[in-house]
């Protein structure tokens, strides 16, 4: 199966394979991104202390990772040095409002470990095996 | 490889790379002669390279795999380039060797030498010398210098410096934004990502920063006007010089 680039704003598909393959830019495909973000944070703060690192069915697609990492900076370049919102891009404000919102999910859903701090989510902690 | 302190031409006629190989005993010196590439030369290498990344299981952990059609990308822009080789024969024929019969991993080799363009190395010798008198430590903040090394007809230019304004935040957020763009294969199991050509954009950032150039001649005066080096500097120093710039 060989992948044909069509064009690289849109999306790119093998010809006569419906939509079983296609390639579409990170940064617009909204519901993966969404998916993908979730999986960064939770996969950062599991507690295994090995950032990127995933177990195999919370894996994020390189594309997303790249294109995660520039939210982050944008993220936090915008709140020390505010950059004109007509500077911003259409997908990149969506991103941070996705970013924002898997954030604020996070909080909600993750508490810190009482003996280590490690944020965990059910009684007992994944990196030092407290129950809390 | 012999380090020169002469400029690096930006608008040679043509370029010499020289194969030095050694078969059955014998030894080769095979030299290619080839036009300068272009912008649209090295986009379309980079486009043809096709990189992507997989994520593959290894020894139960997951690993990145990067894949690149490296030998059809350098074969497609060789075939583009090349004007002449000298150290061939097919047959009885010595000379005007067709461009088909050069083998693919030469041609390779000869787009590597093309593009053999890195941050130079830190040597021993600049490293703090006990004897010296203190320098001064300087908060000119004014420009920031990014020194590259090249290699060019079996010489190695040491001293390519590229002098940048700062970047601004904007400009920062660009160079992110250029550096995280790739797309996603729906439907790999493999996670594939694509890697596009991200030289149109590097570029057009180098332009808008850079001042001065050093160790860079165009038809061998030195270089100095901004407009020519944005019109003549080679666009994969000018990628190296931008990523080294952003620490990337």
């Amino acid at each position: 199966m060989s992948v044909r680039i069509v064009n690289t704003s849109g999306s790119i598909a093998s010809p006569g394979s419906p939509s079983r393959f296609q390639a579409v830019r990170a940064s617009r495909d909204r519901e993966q991104l969404r998916e993908s973000i979730w999986r960064h944070l939770t996969g950062i703060h599991s507690g295994s202390g090995r950032p990127g690192r995933h177990p195999a069915n919370k894996r994020v697609p390189y594309a997303f990772e790249l294109w995660i990492a520039h939210l982050l900076l944008l993220e936090q370049t915008l709140e020390v040095a505010p950059i004109p919102w007509r500077e911003l891009r259409a997908e990149e404000l969506d991103g941070l409002l996705l970013l924002r919102a898997a954030q604020e999910r996070f909080r909600r859903e993750y508490r810190p470990c009482g003996q280590c701090r490690a944020p965990i989510k059910g009684k007992i902690c994944d990196r030092c095996g407290a129950v809390n | 490889m012999e380090t020169i302190e002469e400029l690096f031409e930006l608008a040679p006629e043509e370029i010499e790379v020289c194969l030095r190989l050694a078969r059955n005993g014998e030894r080769f010196q095979l030299l290619h002669f080839v036009r300068p590439p272009a912008f649209e030369d090295w986009l379309d290498y980079e486009r043809n390279l096709r990189g992507c990344i997989e994520s593959v299981e290894s020894e139960g952990e997951e690993a990145l795999r990067f894949d690149a059609r490296t030998l059809e990308a350098a074969a497609s822009l060789y075939d583009r380039i090349i004007r002449r080789t000298e150290g061939y024969r097919a047959g009885e024929k010595t000379i005007a060797v067709p461009v088909e019969k050069i083998p693919l991993d030469h041609k390779e080799m000869v787009v590597r030498g093309l593009a053999n363009v890195a941050p130079a190395a830190v040597p021993p010798s600049s490293q703090a010398e006990p004897d010296l008198p203190p320098a001064a430590f300087s908060l000119d903040s004014e420009a920031i210098e990014v020194t590259l090394e090249a290699g060019r007809n079996g010489n190695t230019h040491r001293n390519l410096v590229h002098v940048f304004r700062p970047p601004t935040a904007a400009e920062t957020i660009e160079f992110s934004r250029v550096s995280s763009h790739a797309l996603y294969v729906r439907g790999s199991k493999t996670l594939k990502s694509i890697l596009p050509s991200r030289l149109p954009g590097l570029v057009a950032l180098y332009d808008k920063l850079i001042e001065q150039v050093r160790g860079y001649a165009v038809d061998g005066a030195p270089v100095t006007d901004r407009a020519v080096i944005a019109k003549q500097m080679d666009p994969l120093h000018k990628k190296v010089a931008l990523q080294n710039l952003f620490g990337a």
